[in-house]
């Protein structure tokens, strides 16, 4: 971002960064930045508070009124509101379909696609009320995604509208779509939008069965000694430490 | 049949991961009371662990010779244009390449259900994202703000980039990039992050 920034002004533009990493602001030197101590993903702070949002946006573009240039990097002091985190007691207030009786691909699925519906009502809820989703990237429509991941976990590569996205490509954004799709129905229920990103992740990974069949597509693929089918299955993007799935 | 002839050796079986949820939904797990239970993400580059935090910050940077200063008219006159790192672009466009220095063109009048986000890692928060666009892209507090009359107006075209791309990637474009800002009578660039 900083590298950005100093191109743009060199070609006349005048800027003002945010930054969420000051090392990098310290070392790159752009001309104007500020820098929030905001979770990584979050350069605004938080969602749904416009009054925090606009704040920050307004300290930031402040500094273009800044005459100590050429190098400004300025500290905003205010925290965001804090999030639910992995170390809290959080339990979903769903009851998604029991996992544990599920001891084969086939159960496993069908938990999966019952799972999916399930996430539809609150998921349609959320769209209705936010007017927009972030379900949508992997080209694919919101009903074929769980098709997608079930045709791989049974052996076949899925049918796909174009051939333009890369497979690799396609099934992390799949992956990421369910993920959206979960996350987004999830944080429409009351109460829930301030469970943090980390907290969704130990949801989502251990205690749906869309995370189950994620884990499952990953220990396929590594025991495939395939590279091609490892790379399919390493793009559903796992974090490290629920890799295991425990 | 890559997966299902090899289930069995391969362990793909679902009970590998029985058991681990029955405690979690056993009954009365009812909602946890979160208004008393927030507390600081741990998500913060400040608060990651030690390999991750300097895996993040150790990320080589440029060093550049000059520091260029541009500078214009009060802020209440001035076109803000916001240019994301955030790899977003319409749904209708093309999603990112890992690593690529092009970028996507946002209109001004793209609606919020038509931008989304191909910049995919487990380094960062989405579910922000996910529920307000302005988290990461504050397309609606720079109208506010051109509303209450802060800042001058809001630029007719935005810009993303796709994130983890090293700024010599993106050098190649700016250029032309500067052009169109131009164009557009934009002298106030907002950068945003992810």
């Amino acid at each position: 971002m900083g590298g950005l920034a100093h191109y743009l002004e060199h070609a006349g533009i005048p800027t003002t960064s945010i930054s969420l990493i000051r090392e990098h602001s310290e070392r790159m030197r752009p001309p104007r930045t500020l820098w929030v101590p905001f979770e990584m993903g979050r350069p605004l702070g938080v969602p749904n508070d416009a009054a925090f949002q606009r704040a920050v946006v307004l300290a930031a573009l402040q500094l273009l009124e800044v005459e100590d240039g050429p190098v400004v990097l300025q500290d905003y002091a205010v925290e965001a509101p804090a999030v639910i985190t992995s170390a809290d007691g959080w339990a979903c207030p769903l009851n998604l379909p029991p996992v544990e009786a599920a001891g084969e691909i086939g159960p496993l699925t069908t938990a999966f696609q019952q799972e999916m519906q399930q996430m539809r009502s609150w998921y349609d809820l959320a769209v209705s009320r936010r007017g927009s989703t972030t379900v949508g990237a992997s080209g694919l429509h919101i009903e074929s995604l769980a098709d997608f991941i079930c045709t791989l976990l049974a052996g076949r590569i899925p049918q796909v509208p174009t051939a333009e996205i890369p497979l690799v490509r396609r099934v992390n954004l799949v992956a990421d779509d369910i993920r959206a799709l979960y996350a987004e129905a999830l944080t429409a229920q009351p109460g829930q939008d301030v469970v943090g990103a980390d907290r969704l992740a130990d949801w989502f990974y251990t205690e749906t069965a869309a995370g189950r069949v994620f884990h499952a597509l990953r220990t396929a693929g590594s025991n495939t000694g395939d590279a091609e089918l490892q790379a399919i299955t390493g793009s559903l993007a796992v974090p490290a430490r629920l890799a295991s799935g425990a | 049949m890559w997966l299902g002839t090899n289930a069995g050796r391969s362990g793909v079986h679902a009970d590998a991961f029985s058991g681990m949820l029955s405690h979690r939904w056993a009954a009365g797990s009812a909602p946890h009371p979160v208004q008393d239970q927030r507390k600081i993400s741990m998500a913060r580059l400040q608060d990651l662990p030690q390999g991750m935090r300097s895996h993040l910050t150790d990320l080589p940077c440029p060093v550049f010779a000059t520091q260029p200063w541009v500078r214009g008219p009060s802020l209440r006159d001035r076109k803000v244009a916001i240019i994301s790192t955030a790899g977003l672009h319409r749904r209708t466009d093309r999603p990112f390449a890992s690593g690529a220095g092009d970028y996507r063109i946002i209109p001004g009048d793209t609606a919020r259900g038509d931008l989304v986000m191909t910049h995919l890692s487990q380094n960062f928060d989405r579910t922000g994202f996910q529920q307000d666009w302005n988290v990461a892209f504050p397309l609606d507090r720079l109208r506010e703000l051109a509303a209450e009359g802060k800042i001058g107006g809001v630029a007719d075209y935005h810009y993303s980039f796709m994130g983890a791309t090293g700024p010599e990637q993106m050098q190649a474009v700016t250029g032309e990039l500067a052009r169109l800002l131009h164009g557009d009578a934009v002298d106030a660039v907002l950068l945003v992050p992810i």
